[in-house]
């Protein structure tokens, strides 16, 4: 068995070293990087954007290189945050805390090496763990059934509402609006055409041309309002400082590096939070363990912490994306749909008989993680550039491609149409506070989801009770988990009124 | 009474359209349901009962905050430190962050938010595409938007130029008939 498994990574990592796969890792974390590093733009508009454009590719290599993109696009992050002081994805807003600091007092060039350092560290430290996880996930998944599969769809969407930032119906209401979006056009199990609005909806909504809409043109319009260069207030720090101090540092520093890794790999590894979280929750854990006031003034250990979580992060979100389908963040949900669309089905069989695929995947994180090694530490003068970028420039640009984009998959009009109505749906969507990430699961989960309850359904003859059955303690132990879930932000401020009031 | 209804005006916003739309859509789902078979329907009508009644919730939270109070800030992300740690994280994330949100622009004598002239543009794209083509409307959306926000001649001409070369490449590459429209034969 041991054998067997080390078989499967020995050749994914000969595969990944292979031409063109090493052209795609490259090119991946070079687009990430650059796509990152432009605050307000980050990966996932990318690929978003490029989704479409790839159907004809080979799917394996294709992934390789959305999954090294978001990698490449968690460190880019940290290159505005360090220089600009306005980081370039959410995952990097810690390190601004830090990595500004530091770049003012002349050691940018300290901030920006301790930035790549540490995310390779963190980065390859994750993806280790994940290869000893990986036998213990198949256990789990092989044993999934139907009603399995459709309760674990509805629980990465409770999860998500209930993790997410806001109120947690607000994100059920989203989640389900997304869910029953999806089932407009041909049902899947008995050839009625639901909702005909027109006839192009035939084959229903496209899912690609609504992440377009949903995280391209809604970003787009969102930079819109926020006016021209986004880091125009920002004052520019000097490139200086040593870079060979910077990776000193962070060798120095282990227990802060190889902590904060396993923190951003657990949380990523959360549905619904992903680096986002994970690098406040690492640079917190960071200031806790250190008796140093430091902390916000130039701290390196800030810069380290939040830089190892955020990179950790993108091997841990591949734990739920790649075992359940669920994705552990927005851009995770944006590779779900990737997977989908090339075919690579999330569940049992990249866990048995497509294991190959998946240890590609890690195969690729770490060769991407060593790529970000080299090119932070050698070529780190010459990201400033980058992240000089007006947006007025890419926001037309983006739009075009976006569209354009959607009608690719299908030459389907209707596409173009929905784009853009979840482009405005989307804005408002962030607007008002309601989880962009639960509707986007919903679309993308709604036939998967639908097609396990009809399947469920026609094993139990139409009994729903076949959810909470002892005879199946998996579905049972989900749907409670389930109802903890939903339960558990409407008990606990009453449990806590009750423990004040005996108190 | 008088109160409330002032309570309603004042409290009519975005999520209220956001939200009205929803219930809307989901109210005629759940009753189109209806006409199809038990196994084609069930899904939708269960999805579109909890849109609806959730939405109504979230509705009149919205209209009438006073009467209802649904927690908008429950989250199981809660870091829990020590009170020092969590004052020196809201102290350091106080800092400035760059960002701005400015909004403005000057189309014809008249203030507009950047974002509406965004939207505005993208629909009329949009639509003008699919009526004339793609290909000799994107030039032209370029070039307004990048002259609307304040970018010199010469980069307006340059990405006015940029978008036709990828609405040529799409049209090439990818055999997408961005030529065409629904004026020369493009049924939607």
């Amino acid at each position: 068995m041991i054998s067997i498994a080390l078989g499967e990574i020995a050749t994914s990592f000969i595969d990944v070293f292979s031409w063109p796969t090493l052209l795609y890792i490259l090119a991946g974390i070079l687009l990430g990087i650059v796509l990152g590093a432009i605050p307000g733009i980050g990966p996932i508009i990318g690929i978003a954007v490029l989704l479409p454009l790839t159907a004809s590719l080979d799917g394996v290599n294709v992934m390789i290189m959305f999954v090294t993109m978001y990698l490449g696009g968690l460190y880019g992050g940290s290159i505005s945050a360090i220089l600009l002081n306005a980081p370039g994805t959410a995952g990097a807003a810690a390190t601004t805390f830090d990595g500004y600091p530091m770049s003012r007092q002349g050691k940018a060039k300290n901030a920006l090496a301790i930035s790549s350092v540490s995310s390779a560290i963190g980065g390859i430290l994750s993806v280790g763990i994940l290869y000893l996880l990986v036998p213990v996930v198949t256990i789990i998944v092989l044993s999934f059934g139907s009603p399995e599969y459709f309760l674990v769809a509805l629980l990465g969407i409770a999860m998500i509402t209930v993790v997410a930032e806001g109120a947690m119906l607000k994100g059920l209401v989203a989640g389900s609006f997304g869910l029953l979006l999806t089932t407009i056009g041909i049902a899947p199990m008995t050839a009625n055409f639901r909702y005909p609005i027109h006839p192009l909806l035939y084959d229903g909504l496209s899912f690609i041309a609504v992440l377009i809409g949903l995280f391209a043109l809604a970003e787009m319009f969102k930079l819109s309002g926020e006016g021209g260069s986004i880091a125009k207030d920002a004052e520019e720090a000097g490139l200086e400082g040593s870079i060979i101090e910077g990776v000193k540092t962070v060798l120095y520093n282990p227990i802060t590096t190889l902590k904060s890794g396993f923190i951003g790999m657990a949380i990523g590894a959360i549905p619904g939070s992903g680096a986002s979280v994970s690098n406040f929750v690492s640079y917190a854990e960071a200031m806790r363990s250190d008796d140093s006031k430091s902390f916000g003034d130039g701290n390196p250990r800030g810069v380290i912490a939040s830089e190892a979580s955020n990179s950790a992060t993108c091997a841990g979100s591949l734990i739920p994306t790649l075992s359940f389908g669920i994705p552990g963040s927005g851009t995770t949900a944006v590779l779900l749909g990737a997977l989908l669309m090339h075919g690579i089905q999330p569940g049992p069989s990249l866990f048995s008989s497509d294991v190959g695929i998946t240890y590609s995947f890690l195969a690729a994180l770490v060769v991407g993680n060593l790529v970000i090694l080299l090119l932070g530490v050698s070529l780190i003068t010459r990201f400033g550039v980058i992240t000089k970028v007006n947006v007025n420039y890419i926001v037309p640009i983006i739009i075009v491609v976006g569209l354009f984009g959607s009608l690719a998959l299908r030459i389907n009009p209707i596409d173009v149409v929905t784009a853009m109505v979840f482009g405005i749906l989307g804005y408002y969507f962030v607007k008002y506070d309601y989880s962009i990430i639960a509707l986007v699961l919903g679309v993308v989960l709604g036939p998967i989801a639908e097609d396990n309850l009809y399947r469920s359904l026609q094993i139990s003859d139409g009994s729903p009770m076949i959810f909470v059955s002892p005879s199946q303690p998996i579905s049972l132990a989900i749907s409670i988990l389930i109802v903890i879930l939903l339960l558990f932000p409407i008990v606990k401020p009453m449990v806590q009124r009750l423990s004040g009031w005996t108190n | 009474m008088k109160s409330r209804l002032n309570e309603l005006n004042h409290n009519i916003d975005g999520e209220t359209i956001l939200l009205g739309m929803m219930i809307v859509v989901s109210g005629s789902m759940l009753v189109t349901a209806d006409n199809y078979p038990t196994s084609a329907a069930r899904f939708p009508q269960v999805m579109s009962t909890v849109v609806l009644l959730g939405g109504s919730i979230l509705l009149l939270d919205n209209l009438f905050p006073s009467l209802f109070s649904i927690s908008s800030s429950e989250s199981l992300t809660d870091v829990s430190e020590s009170s020092e740690i969590s004052e020196k994280l809201d102290e350091v994330m106080e800092e400035p962050s760059g960002q701005t949100t400015s909004v403005l622009v000057t189309v014809a004598g008249l203030d507009i938010s950047k974002f509406e002239v965004t939207i505005f543009l993208t629909v009329l794209y949009t639509a003008s595409g699919l009526v004339i083509g793609y290909i000799w409307t994107t030039p032209f959306f370029v070039a307004i938007y990048s002259k609307i926000m304040d970018i010199s001649n010469r980069h307006v001409v340059l990405l006015a130029l940029l978008s036709l070369g990828i609405a040529y490449v799409f049209m090439d590459l990818f055999r997408l008939p961005l030529n065409e429209g629904l004026m020369t034969g493009w049924v939607l």
